[in-house]
């Protein structure tokens, strides 16, 4: 039996290694091009209806398979991808779009201002993903006519444009076909369901296969470039022709594809000392990319004793920020005021909090427990899913014992944190959490201290300060960009005078790359723009980032 | 009792077990912290799309209300719907439980044939060579776990040696044939494609291999001890002294009774390997059962983490019934009680 085994097993090697042996070469006239990959690993699930989708893997493969109507361009600012142009009238309440004409979607049909309509009413009726960015200012979107789309806004928001690369256009007629059993009357699932694995868009690719828990495979859609005859949108040369996805940021696994060249791109999840390893003895070079999210000691404004403003001013005086970003997240930077200095309206002249023991003191001094401290301990929670975030709080507490302060450090799962963190008497005095923004300008981070946030995971400080939530609403409401940035630059000094968070870093994702990859828009290390380019805006992370794929 | 009623009456008990364990993980499932609704929809998405999706779950309702709506709808072959693939669990079981299957059905053939081989030759020779061989490499199978033979077969296999694929199911570019069973070795024979077949069965090996090694060693000692036991008896000794062969001695008689307890040890093993390989499948990005009950898990997926745990105590249960008429087939004096019941 176990010989049979044996010689079954030999006769399938022979077989395998007899398929794999190059034939002799014939002259062929005009020979096809072998395929050109691109494959990368990336944190799973990935959502690819635009109306669902809104995590980091998601959105990096939604802008590749579908269009917006604008874009933001390399150069920081808003420009044309499905629409031509577009109007601001009725003070800013409403915004009209001139459609491309001749812009075929995957399966063959034109897409329209109906298209955009549907498309937007779709993503309003489901409410999901990044439906909270629109649900609060569209009233009503309108077909003017064949190419002509119209938004009527309930009130002003001034970083619309900003955020409508977020809105993703579907046709209209795809989606009609492939209607599942579903809570939306006559219009079923919506074609929830099909559009998981499916898609009906217009983007530079278009899916060949979702294998569900193991990987997405895109295809080049040929016909985009040739319709769209417009600078930034054609094809590079040596651009993909398949893209794969794959689900998994498991290191050794990671590491093993990058060495056998079987992967092009690591996912941002891999420990330093992997992606070290990989540049030192694969010939992968690291590369890290400006991020837009925040580490953040988030706290507590509503409970003793960090319900004290000179007691929190005493913390972010007392922590470590330098030990952080070169001890324990390296290639981090550290935040220079109260949001990333990369975002758009950022306030450069608010002088940040540092590692300062004598200030610290001063404002312990001043605090109304300073007397109490023998008496006080706070409570530090960090999420169990991310180790490092324990040696920050481990940091931490070790910054407070020398102001004489007690720290108690808790090990918390995120499910469990985020229902710590929706009830105002269980929230912990100090929480570690990652923040991300919701649109490239300060308005999309600074919009998580407004009281609506409150009860959620984003925002701990519990602030809920009317006067705050007046100025955010203010400023999102102003039209004129200047105006609205002088407006941020009082929301960042107000937050800064609140103290309610101590801003640890902010994000540089490293990722590892193969040699023969052409990544051009950064070397690590250099300082770039880097809202553009950030994963949870919406960009498209492997179209517009490289000139294309060289031969290994 | 004949076997027919034996069969049925543990179906029937099984049933019961199953009850009690869909009353169990129904019941854990809803009082994890977290709002289910919540999390699948994000925390900025606006509540009435979070009281819409809990209504949908019947969330707002009683767990016993909740749990009488998902019995109803189970016996309509309806496990709700799964809040990370937006699908239903039961399209979704039925697409990652072939992996799972053919990946652990891999890893049995493999395991069972050379867990009798190893447990006999070391039983047959015991306190040889070869015996003391076994018996340490057991015991350094037993000890490791699967995980770490898995990132050591990554690393040796994929990594250093590179004889072997370490992700997934097939290779890039390598589309999936036609699918009939979702086992891509059989599909691929149904196809006619042996190319794909290979390339399967490559993708098979250091997974199914990593899985293999402890159950083996495992299965090999009880094997081996089991031999060791009734190499001694009585009738072994009555069989040599009648000058029957040693070969036959070994495979008529010495064989049968020594499985019977490695075969109640497989049963479970294999069972166990169909909730338990979530580690190899995430190490080998293999898009079983494992990785979506992981994957359930983390997200607070309700109905899937129902519908997994189900779904391997069914398994489990069926396991059972098998392991008893395998025994029973073994030993006739089981045999003899399950009959005359």
């Amino acid at each position: 039996m176990y010989v049979g085994i044996v010689i079954a097993i030999v006769i399938i090697a022979a077989g395998y290694w007899w398929m794999t042996q190059p034939t002799e070469p014939e002259p062929d006239p005009d020979p096809e091009p072998e395929p050109i990959f691109y494959r990368s690993t990336w944190a799973w699930p990935t959502r690819i209806d635009p109306a669902v989708g809104s995590d980091g893997s998601s959105l990096a493969a939604i802008p590749n398979l579908y269009n917006s109507l604008v874009r933001i361009t390399p150069e920081g600012v808003v420009g044309p991808e499905l629409a031509e142009g577009w109007d601001v009238t009725n003070g800013g309440l409403t915004y009209t779009f001139e459609l491309r004409e001749g812009v075929m979607s995957h399966s063959g049909n034109e897409i329209t201002a109906e298209d955009v309509v549907f498309s937007m009413d779709r993503l309003l009726t489901m409410g999901e993903g990044l439906a909270y960015l629109f649900l609060p200012y569209i009233d009503e979107t309108t077909a003017v006519d064949t190419y002509t789309v119209q938004f009527d806004l309930l009130k002003n928001f001034g970083p619309i444009l900003t955020v409508m690369p977020n809105f993703f256009v579907l046709d209209e007629e795809t989606v009609m076909e492939n209607l599942g059993e579903g809570e939306y009357g006559d219009l079923g699932d919506y074609g929830k369901e099909w559009l998981m694995t499916n898609d009906a868009g217009t983007g530079p690719y278009t899916v060949k296969e979702f294998l569900l828990e193991e990987k997405l495979i895109m295809e080049k859609f040929e016909y985009w470039g040739e319709t769209l005859d417009i600078e930034g949108f054609k094809f590079v040369e040596n651009a993909p022709d398949i893209m794969e996805m794959i689900g998994t940021t498991e290191p050794i696994t990671v590491r093993t594809m990058m060495a056998r060249q079987e992967l092009e791109r690591t996912d941002s999840w891999q420990p330093i000392e992997n992606l070290e390893e990989m540049v030192e003895t694969e010939g992968v070079e690291m590369i890290g990319e400006v991020g837009t999210s925040l580490l953040n000691l988030m706290m507590h404004t509503r409970k003793a004793p960090t319900d004290d403003v000179h007691f929190r001013k005493a913390i972010a005086y007392a922590f470590d920020y330098e030990t952080v970003v070169t001890e324990i997240f390296p290639h981090t930077t550290m935040v220079k005021g109260v949001v990333n200095e990369v975002l758009p309206g950022y306030d450069p002249s608010l002088e940040p909090y540092r590692m300062n023991l004598d200030k610290a003191m001063e404002e312990l001094q001043q605090s109304e427990y300073y007397d109490q401290l023998e008496d006080i301990e706070i409570e530090i929670h960090w999420c169990a899913e991310v180790p490092a975030e324990e040696r920050v709080s481990l940091l931490f507490m070790a910054n407070m014992a020398e102001l004489g302060i007690s720290v108690k450090i808790v090990k918390e799962p995120w499910l469990s944190m985020i229902e710590t963190m929706a009830d105002q008497e269980l929230s912990p005095n100090v929480v570690v959490v990652y923040n991300s923004v919701h649109f490239p300008e300060v308005g999309g981070d600074v919009m998580r201290y407004h009281s609506e946030s409150a009860p959620t995971w984003e925002q701990n400080e519990w602030l809920l300060d009317e006067t705050l939530d007046a100025m955010i609403e203010e400023a999102l409401e102003t039209v004129d960009q200047m105006d609205r940035f002088e407006k941020y630059s009082e929301i960042q000094q107000y937050i800064y005078d609140l103290c309610p968070t101590v801003y640890v870093l902010q994000t540089t994702t490293l990722r590892g790359i193969q040699d023969y990859v052409d990544y051009p828009y950064v070397e690590y290390g250099e300082q770039v723009s880097g809202f553009v380019y950030s994963v949870p805006l919406g960009f498209r992370t492997f179209y517009g980032l490289y000139t294309g794929i060289n031969a290994p | 009792m004949n076997i027919k009623k034996y069969v049925a009456y543990r179906l029937l008990s099984s049933l019961f077990i199953l009850f009690g364990l869909s009353l169990l993980i129904f019941t854990l499932s809803r009082l994890v912290p977290g709002d289910p609704a919540r999390l699948a929809l994000g925390a900025m998405a606006p509540q009435w799309a979070v009281d819409r999706l809990r209504e949908q779950l019947h969330l707002n309702e009683p767990i016993y209300v909740q749990y009488f709506y998902w019995v109803t709808n189970v016996v309509k072959g309806d496990l709700g719907q799964s809040l990370v693939t937006r699908r239903g669990v039961f399209n979704d079981i039925l697409e990652f439980f072939p992996a799972t299957f053919e990946l652990v059905m891999f890893s049995v053939l493999i395991s069972s044939s050379l867990a009798i081989f190893l447990g006999v030759t070391a039983g047959k020779y015991a306190n040889s060579l070869w015996d003391n061989l076994v018996r340490v490499t057991s015991y350094v199978g037993i000890a490791i776990p699967s995980f770490v033979w898995a990132i050591l077969s990554v690393f040796i296999f994929g990594y250093l040696l590179r004889w072997f694929p370490t992700l997934g199911r097939l290779s890039s570019g390598v589309i999936a044939p036609t699918k009939v069973t979702g086992l891509l070795m059989v599909d691929s024979l149904i196809a006619g494609r042996l190319d794909i077949f290979v390339d399967a069965f490559y993708h098979m090996i250091l997974p199914g291999s990593s899985l293999v090694l402890g159950r083996l060693s495992q299965e090999a000692r009880i094997t081996r001890a089991s031999v060791v036991e009734n190499l001694n008896k009585d009738y072994i000794m009555a069989a040599r002294s009648f000058g029957i062969p040693e070969r036959t001695i070994t495979l008529k008689n010495l064989l049968k009774p020594s499985l019977i307890p490695t075969v109640a040890v497989m049963g479970m093993d294999i069972a166990g390997s169909m909730g338990g390989s979530f580690i190899i499948e995430t190490i080998f990005n293999w898009p079983g059962l494992g990785r979506y009950g992981i994957s359930a898990m983390l997200s607070n997926d309700i109905n899937a983490i129902v519908g997994v745990v189900m779904l391997i105590g069914i398994f489990f249960a069926f396991m059972n019934i098998i392991v008893d008429l395998i025994t029973a087939y073994l030993d006739p004096r089981i045999m003899m009680k399950m009959k005359s019941g």
